[in-house]
């Protein structure tokens, strides 16, 4: 097993470097003079809608824009991994601090949209693969289809259209703080979370109730039906075991999916996550922001593959690594 | 050379019951019906309209639903019936030139490091675990923030994550079939590596490539319109389904018609392609069908 676990982990190395090869060349898709537009957002841009030419020497030597591009990603790296990531242009934060104060947010809504949808999901999953072609199995096949095809903003504004302006439940926008007014931060949670879990709940689904059918149709469970093991037996003990290999690949994406893309739903309610604040440094174009937040969703989701694929070789030690 | 005329022959005879497996899928029918009059709609749509879906016309404003309006008008007066026909166009040119481009790319990649392996298979399989690392929105996000709202860049934002799924597949249907029976009998006869690729191996691996585009441009319609929606796609004056959506949400409390009809009409869009992915599935793959 710790074998496994440094394999794994050597493996991950090379898609990290990668990952993050990709977020410094970010910078330089801006186009035009990306030092120009850089010195554009500074103070003394702003102010004069100008710059003096020592204000473009220093940010280009900031940047590292003197240099060779291996050499500029390196020094970049060596930033990254000692925690220097630089300074917002917004707000002069360092960007690890603004990140940091995000990332509680944006895990909660995370946490609580995987557990909702998994309530949602399993059950049901379950339901229509044991019950085929009866009103469950009808109304977990729509369920899938309409949760993929149904945009989730879209749904949010609906939601926010019927329990918020028509019946007054939840508020539409805005985040309180659980330490602040729990009762009031759970209201401010509902809706998000509701849309979020919807969506994964209705891929989980799809893909739970195939491989519930397809381990139904083994040859293992017509063996214990003949042996005369209760249905229950069989479906708790074996099948479900064997299916959430498969739909653990699907919770996973699903988590980073969570993490890393929430963006629109975290817009649409104004949730204070780090999604949001991707989105904010965005329109401000606040550079360093952006690449800071999408340096650590990416990580957040290949944290999350490789703690997956320890779980796969917990549930089945026969497998191996590529 | 009969050789060659009977695998023809049998590739045809396979084709016709794979379509006729399809067209007995009721349920992907209709979503064949709602792709095609998407098609028509996109087509003739605001020929047929009576209204201009640029020109305000104050005196009908924030009109709700109708018989002169089906859709009712927005803030400006403007049809949304019209603009939801002309933002099909919108959806349709950039879902297709992301989808292209996703496929020109990822396909040839995929099936190159699935045939010669080694290290160029190794370099490209890293390169694309790296990219299928960011979620697709991520990416997406992150390319258009720095590239700036275009139409070129909303293509590349797209097709980046979405080529990565045609490289994968494509490379699994290549190193299923580099080792068969009818590969090996054609590097023997002299076939070239480019010959074998193309003729040989590429038309079994069409299943899964129709498979994906179906679902590639349900996912391209919902990245735009997310992108829209966030103010980093389009912009106006070009109409797009996700524009119409971000406006309506100032106004949704008044006008709550100009937040249902753009996204209804994004919902049956991606749901006539998922439509039409599942029943492909199906016909392939006999084991989907007993599902």
């Amino acid at each position: 097993m710790i074998r496994y676990c440094i394999q794994r982990s050597l493996q991950v190395v090379p898609t990290l470097l990668l990952v993050s090869f990709m977020v410094f060349m970010l910078t330089h898709l801006i186009p035009g003079d990306p030092v120009a537009t850089m010195l554009g957002y500074t103070a003394e841009g702003m102010a004069s809608g100008a710059y003096s030419r020592e204000s473009y020497d220093e940010m280009t030597k900031k940047l590292g824009f003197d240099r060779p591009i291996h050499v500029q990603y390196l020094h970049w790296l060596g930033n990254v991994l000692k925690g220097e990531w630089g300074d917002s242009f917004v707000s002069g934060m360092k960007v690890t601090d603004v990140v940091k104060a995000r990332l509680p947010t944006s895990g909660a809504l995370a946490l609580a949209s995987f557990t909702l949808a998994l309530l949602i999901s399993v059950p049901i999953a379950i339901l229509s693969a044991t019950r085929q072609n009866t009103w469950m199995d009808y109304f977990a096949r729509l369920f899938s289809l309409l949760g993929v095809c149904i945009p989730s903003f879209w749904l949010a504004l609906l939601l926010i259209l019927f329990f918020c302006i028509y019946l007054g439940w939840f508020p539409a926008l805005g985040y309180v703080a659980p330490q602040d007014d729990f009762v009031r931060f759970l209201k401010h949670l509902t809706l998000p979370m509701t849309v979020l879990a919807v969506h994964t709940a209705a891929k989980v689904v799809r893909f739970m109730r195939s491989d519930v059918i397809e381990q139904l149709h083994q040859d293992y469970v017509r063996t214990a039906r003949s042996k005369g093991l209760p249905r229950r037996w069989i479906l708790w003990r074996h099948v479900l075991k064997n299916s959430f290999i498969t739909t653990t690949t699907v919770l996973a994406f699903e988590i980073g999916h969570l993490l890393g893309g929430s963006t629109v739903i975290e817009s649409v309610f104004a949730w204070p996550g780090i999604s949001y604040l991707l989105l904010q440094s965005i329109y401000a174009r606040d550079y360093p922001v952006v690449q800071g937040a999408v340096m650590v969703m990416a990580l957040a989701v290949i944290t999350i593959n490789f703690i997956v694929d320890v779980v796969y070789h917990l549930l089945d030690p026969r497998i191996k690594l590529q | 050379m009969s050789g060659g005329y009977e695998l023809r022959r049998r590739r045809s005879a396979e084709i016709r019951e794979k379509w006729l497996i399809f067209s007995t899928n009721k349920v992907a029918l209709f979503g064949l019906c709602i792709f095609i009059t998407s098609i028509l709609v996109a087509i003739f749509g605001p020929l047929l309209s009576p209204y201009d879906p640029y020109q305000p016309q104050l005196a009908v404003r924030m009109m709700g639903p109708s018989a002169q309006h089906w859709f009712g008008t927005d803030q400006l007066g403007r049809d949304v019936a019209t603009r939801v026909m002309e933002g099909t166009r919108t959806t349709l040119y950039v879902a297709v030139g992301a989808v292209f481009i996703a496929f020109t790319l990822g396909t040839p990649l995929g099936a190159l490091a699935g045939y010669f392996r080694g290290k160029f298979e190794a370099v490209v399989m890293r390169l694309i675990d790296a990219m299928m690392a960011f979620p697709s929105r991520l990416m997406a996000i992150a390319l258009v923030a720095f590239m700036g709202a275009s139409i070129p860049a909303l293509w590349a934002a797209i097709s980046v994550h979405s080529m990565t799924r045609y490289c994968r597949i494509i490379r699994g249907e290549m190193l299923a079939h580099r080792e068969k029976e009818y590969v090996q009998s054609a590097r023997i006869s002299g076939e070239g590596h480019l010959t074998i690729i193309l003729r040989e191996i590429m038309p079994n691996c069409l299943a899964p490539l129709m498979i994906q585009l179906s679902l590639n441009f349900a996912e391209a319609i919902l990245i735009e319109s997310s992108l829209s929606y966030l103010g980093l796609g389009l912009s106006p004056p070009t109409i797009s389904w996700g524009l119409m959506l971000k406006d309506g949400q100032r106004s949704m409390e008044i006008m709550p018609w100009i937040a249902i009809f753009p996204g209804a009409a994004i919902a049956i869009f991606v749901l006539g392609f998922n439509l039409i992915g599942d029943g492909l599935r199906d016909a392939f793959d006999p084991r989907q069908r007993r599902r």
